[in-house]
């Protein structure tokens, strides 16, 4: 008996320090993930709306609470006012960490943003934990996913949001679940710091508060929380008021965001975005394509795709390679999306009552983001679409444990290889999406400066047609944005990136413009995100549907034009 | 067991004893290092009342004075005698003006501040030697305690009364209630606000319904008092005392909302360590209302000034700090009595006390924000009192089983804030003696030049400029091309106009640094501990000039 007793005391004993070991490794290792994933592209230069925010972070140098940039010319539009459509915080951090640099160092800002994808990472970690054992998985997936790593090298808000809005749920659900007003305090801060990094963030408010309805625990303490963000956000707006005139922006109000040619751009870039922006789609099919009827229904979405993908090759309109991307995505992708909402009305079906607002917190989170991403948002992206990731993820893990089981074995066939190959794939994607950054300012610092010199000798002007980060580099080399309506005398240059803005010429300087050269940067990874050719739209539906393409060739084609005398 | 409780009352007396030799020695250390502080702000006018009322004391004017840049053939003051009388004493014992022996001769009013607290300490709180150590460490005592004005002797004898009648009223005790109705008088006498003593004892009379003769018998000798005083004033001069300057009475919107925001930094700031407010908000609900209500009040609070640029970021973040904290205290207090009041109606017990300290915070922030002319440290000196006490009932709520938490909680506390309070209260010294010395300076400087020399300056630097000889140039003044006038910005701001353009050639601007970095009167530095008019903070981290002194030659056509 009190051997017995002795080896039970053991075994607990073991257990307890096996459990306290995995309390330790498994976050270490999570952290150590997510920096092998982010530091090697610290240097990486800036990129897409990094300048924007940047242009407003140097304004706060001198003006920290400056919502305005005056005098700005955009997408070729000149605005004497120009207001920022970003809720303030991440301009402000960016303005703190170029005064604490001393410049603006892609490094020193890369590095200090590192703690967003930190921040992500074990907020992940923890908040599976409630809904799955694989929530060690679940949060390296996340980190490994391609949208995640390339959104982690950049400073634009979108990551920031997600990591806070992660942040935010994981406290919560923990707060909930233990009566604790501390974690619920903390909740609070993590949730006004996430509506003044992303707007999209206020929409935790209505999904937390149904998931403490369904949990029967709508309570001050529940709703405490949301109080504080809430609170500010109105406080924002009267501030923005009456310092600016007019209430934030949220939008540029670009496009048409409710006709229905948008509508299904969107709906089909968020399909092929779950396809492909994910969980590599090769390690997706592996897991979602088991049966004939799998097979049969994939093939059964994949046909009209071809169709209709076959006729636009005809046209012109998609390359090959294109096509057979969109193919593949797409049909993964609604399966993707059709066999997690079965996985999750399944659950609501045969699962206890109490895991009723686990199951129906997950299907709101991602139906909630994909309406307002496929309804609201002025165009589909994968950084739009970052806040679905989590509980695609955690969902996945669910499919994973049905097909699979729930053993370390599984871990180890299944989930480790669906991790790697992921995580290389997404590094191969961010490596494409680099190459592209750092040919803007290799151009801006080699041939933008090549180009000055001659139109100098000429005494000629060099202007610039292109935003983000092309954008940027041009302007530190003293270049100009050029508005649409001046009027530019003959003998200056004009250096255009299409991909940073495609807009033809005004029709008084469409006639008096030339074509002079064409600079073709090459890329060695064969993938682009950006590209009008490919198709590849990371970064908006607008550059095309897919996430991200294969193609050879140069990653931009700048175009260098010289301006002739009015006939 | 009759042995046993004299024995207990034997060392609660020895207890006592104890405590009130701590709260002196307290007092002493607090006062005794400063004691050489320079003349500052109105000590000038307070000394020159002494010197009056050496001569006579029912002379209650000042014979052919300059003052704010006007002249006055006949000059009364704004501030009730007693402080002056007092001092005129230790003149007429043949005491020279100096700063150490009339601040020594103050030294009496902290004392009777402590001892009194101490007193209300242990009718309102468990913690009668924490009560009057935390008051007599708060920044805006320390720095109080180290003037000729009235407000600490003010605070004294109002802290004195309520105690005695506090006590008086819940003994039944007539001679205390005596007591107090004397030291009520005292107190109308020696600063006007103690008038708002008559309202805030009724008021504990009717909470306490002790609706007896004797407990309204004290009000009739502070109302007899100044009934007389007012009479005697209205006879002799043909006109009602003076209560204020009229410096900055702006009843436009906006300045009744500055004075708010200058309330709540200074309640925040000069009372009790910023921080450690925070256990105050712990409550679900407590919380709830903060979060609504904090994101618009420093939206309003602090935007406004860096909006308008009257502030850096810096300066709004602790504006913001001390704004946080003026409304944490503020809410607590706020909703501690309405707690009470629900349970009083509702007969579920509930305290008075708390209703009482209500009102006697509300009454003194309604009469700072109403009827003075600006907010000012020494100006809310006598709310600390019912704030101090506030905090300390409110540790037993936070605490109520654990002594060891509320003794740590209690003591960090009085360090902090004596940490804080001494730091200001050296950078008020160093303020000072930077008008002392620059007056030195530039004596020995421009003392031999051709020109006549003027002071164009109020306060302590008006004071030593003029013992080093030089003039106070009021309207009447016959200056001459030629002639040297010095102004100190600080002793000038907001009451004095500037030379008129054209008139003048700048000799001299010389920027009086300090490397001590704590600002408590400084316009760059958004620090007015004694107008907000200067800046909307008590104090602040910062290393701005303390003061800027400009030379000036003046010229003209004759």
């Amino acid at each position: 008996m009190e051997a017995m007793r002795d080896g039970r005391g053991l075994q607990v004993s073991a257990d307890k320090e096996a459990r306290s070991r995995r309390r330790w490794i498994e976050p270490a290792l999570v952290i150590a993930f997510t920096l092998a994933l982010t530091l090697p592209f610290i240097a990486r230069p800036f990129h897409m709306d990094d300048a924007g925010f940047l242009e407003l972070a140097r304004v706060r140098q001198e003006r920290p609470l400056e919502v305005a940039l005056e005098d700005y010319t955009f997408f070729g539009q000149e605005n004497e006012v120009f207001i920022d459509t970003h809720p303030p915080l991440i301009s402000s951090y960016q303005a703190l960490v170029i005064a604490l640099a001393g410049s603006e160092s892609e490094t020193a800002l890369h590095l200090s943003f590192l703690i967003f994808p930190l921040t992500a990472a074990l907020s992940m970690y923890f908040l599976a934990r409630r809904f799955t054992r694989y929530n060690l998985w679940a949060s390296l997936l996340l980190m490994a996913s391609p949208g995640v790593v390339v959104m982690s090298h950049g400073l634009m808000s979108d990551l920031p949001g997600m990591a806070m809005w992660l942040l935010s749920i994981a406290l919560y659900l923990r707060g909930v679940e233990r009566k604790s007003l501390a974690t619920m305090v903390l909740c609070a801060f993590a949730l006004t710091t996430g509506v003044f990094i992303s707007y999209q963030v206020l929409s935790v408010i209505p999904l937390l508060l149904v998931y403490a309805y369904l949990r029967k625990e709508l309570s001050v303490l529940t709703i405490l929380p949301f109080v504080l963000p809430l609170s500010s956000f109105v406080s924002y707006f009267a501030w923005h008021q009456i310092i600016a005139g007019i209430l934030p922006r949220f939008s540029y109000g670009v496009g048409e965001p409710m006709a229905w040619y948008s509508l299904v751009q969107k709906a089909v870039n968020v399909a092929i975005s779950f396809g492909g922006a994910v969980i590599f789609t090769g390690a997706l099919m592996r897991v979602l394509l088991r049966t004939r009827w799998d097979f049969t229904i994939y093939a059964t979405f994949m046909l009209p795709m071809f169709v209709s993908m076959y006729f636009q090759y005809r046209a012109g309109e998609y390359t090959a390679i294109a096509v057979i991307l969109a193919v593949l995505f797409m049909p993964v992708g609604i399966i993707f999306i059709y066999k997690i909402y079965e996985e999750i009305i399944n659950r609501l079906r045969t699962e206890e009552r109490e895991r009723l607002a686990d199951n129906v917190f997950l299907l709101l989170w991602l139906s909630g983001v994909m309406f307002y991403v496929v309804f609201l948002l002025p165009y589909s992206s994968v950084r739009y679409l970052l806040p679905i990731f989590p509980p695609a993820i955690i969902l996945f893990l669910f499919l994973v444990e049905r097909y699979y089981g729930l053993a370390d074995r599984t871990a180890r066939i299944v989930l480790l290889p669906v991790t790697v190959t992921t995580a290389i794939f997404s590094l191969l994607v961010a490596g494409a999406d680099y190459e592209l950054a750092s040919a803007n300012e290799r151009f801006a610092r080699t041939d933008g400066r090549r180009l000055a010199r001659e139109a100098g000798a000429e005494g000629g002007n060099v202007w610039f047609v292109g935003e983000f980060g092309f954008r940027y580099y041009m302007e530190q080399e003293g270049f100009v944005e050029l508005p649409e309506d001046n009027l530019v005398p003959a003998g200056d240059i004009i250096i255009q990136s299409p991909l940073a803005d495609p807009r033809s010429f005004s029709s008084e300087l469409g006639d008096r413009v030339e074509l002079v050269d064409t600079i073709p940067y090459d890329g060695t990874i064969p993938l682009r995100v950006t590209n009008f050719n490919a198709k590849a739209g990371f970064y908006g539906h607008f550059w095309g549907l897919l996430p991200f393409s294969i193609a050879t060739g140069s990653v931009e084609d700048f175009l260098v034009y010289r301006v002739e005398e009015d006939v | 067991m009759k042995g046993l409780v004299i024995d207990l009352a034997e060392r609660l007396r020895q207890q006592q004893t104890r405590d009130i030799l701590i709260v002196v020695a307290a007092v002493l250390l607090l006062t005794l290092p400063f004691i050489n502080k320079a003349f500052d702000w109105d000590d000038r006018e307070f000394i020159e009342f002494a010197q009056v009322f050496e001569q006579d004391p029912l002379e209650f004017h000042l014979e052919d004075l300059g003052y704010r840049g006007e002249f006055y053939e006949e000059f009364r003051t704004t501030h009730p005698p007693v402080i002056s009388w007092y001092l005129s004493l230790f003149l007429r014992l043949g005491i020279d003006v100096s700063e150490a022996a009339l601040r020594l001769a103050m030294i009496i009013f902290p004392l009777i501040a402590g001892v009194s607290m101490y007193s209300l300490g242990k009718r309102f709180t468990g913690y009668p030697l924490a009560a009057a150590l935390l008051l007599l460490v708060t920044p805006g005592f320390i720095v109080t305690s180290h003037t000729l004005m009235g407000d600490t002797p003010g605070l004294a004898l109002w802290l004195a009364a309520v105690a005695f009648y506090i006590w008086g009223v819940d003994k039944d005790s007539w001679k205390l209630l005596l007591a107090a109705g004397l030291v009520m008088a005292l107190a109308v006498l020696t600063a006007y606000q103690a008038l708002s003593l008559i309202p805030l004892l009724l008021f504990y009379t009717l909470v306490k319904r002790r609706f007896r003769l004797r407990s309204f018998v004290p009000f009739l000798l502070p109302v007899l008092v100044f009934g007389v005083y007012t009479l005697y004033l209205q006879q002799k001069y043909g006109a009602w005392p003076r209560f204020s300057y009229s410096v900055g009475l702006d009843f436009g919107w906006r300045d009744p909302s500055e004075k708010i925001r200058a309330i709540l930094a200074f309640v925040g700031g000069g009372i009790i360590f910023p921080l450690a407010v925070i256990p105050l908000v712990r409550k679900k609900i407590d919380l709830l209302l903060v979060f609504l209500l904090l994101p618009p009040l420093l939206t309003w609070a602090i935007f406004y000034y860096l909006a308008s640029a009257d502030l850096t970021v810096y300066q709004s973040l602790w504006l913001a700090l001390l704004v946080t904290a003026g409304f944490f205290l503020l809410f607590r207090i706020l909703s501690e009595p309405v707690t009470n009041i629900y349970r009083l109606v509702r007969r579920r017990g509930g305290s008075s006390d708390t209703l009482f300290l209500l009102a006697w915070f509300a009454g003194v922030a309604f009469y700072v924000g109403v009827f003075l002319p600006f907010v000012s440290a020494r100006f809310l000196l006598p709310l600390f009192p019912a704030v101090v006490l506030f905090f300390l009932q409110e540790v037993d709520r936070i605490w109520p089983s654990s002594t060891r938490a509320r003794t740590l909680y209690i003591s960090a506390t009085v360090v902090l804030t004596l940490m804080t309070g001494i730091a200001v209260a050296a950078a008020d010294y160093r303020l000072a003696g930077s008008g002392r010395s620059a007056a030195e300076d530039i004596s020995a400087k421009y003392g031999g030049d051709d020109g006549k020399l003027w002071v164009l300056s109020e306060f302590g630097f008006r004071y030593y400029m003029q013992q080093q000889g030089f003039e106070y140039l009021a309207v009447n003044a016959e200056a001459s091309p030629g002639d040297l006038v010095v102004m100190s910005r600080i002793n000038s701001d907001q009451v004095l106009a500037p030379l008129p353009e054209g008139f003048y050639d700048v000799v001299e601007r010389i920027d009086l640094e300090d490397r001590y970095p704590v600002r408590m009167l400084n316009r760059e530095a958004g620090a007015g501990f004694y107008a907000h008019l200067v800046g909307p903070l008590p104090f602040i981290v910062a290393n701005d000039p303390v003061d800027e002194i400009t030379v000036f030659r003046l010229k003209w056509e004759e």
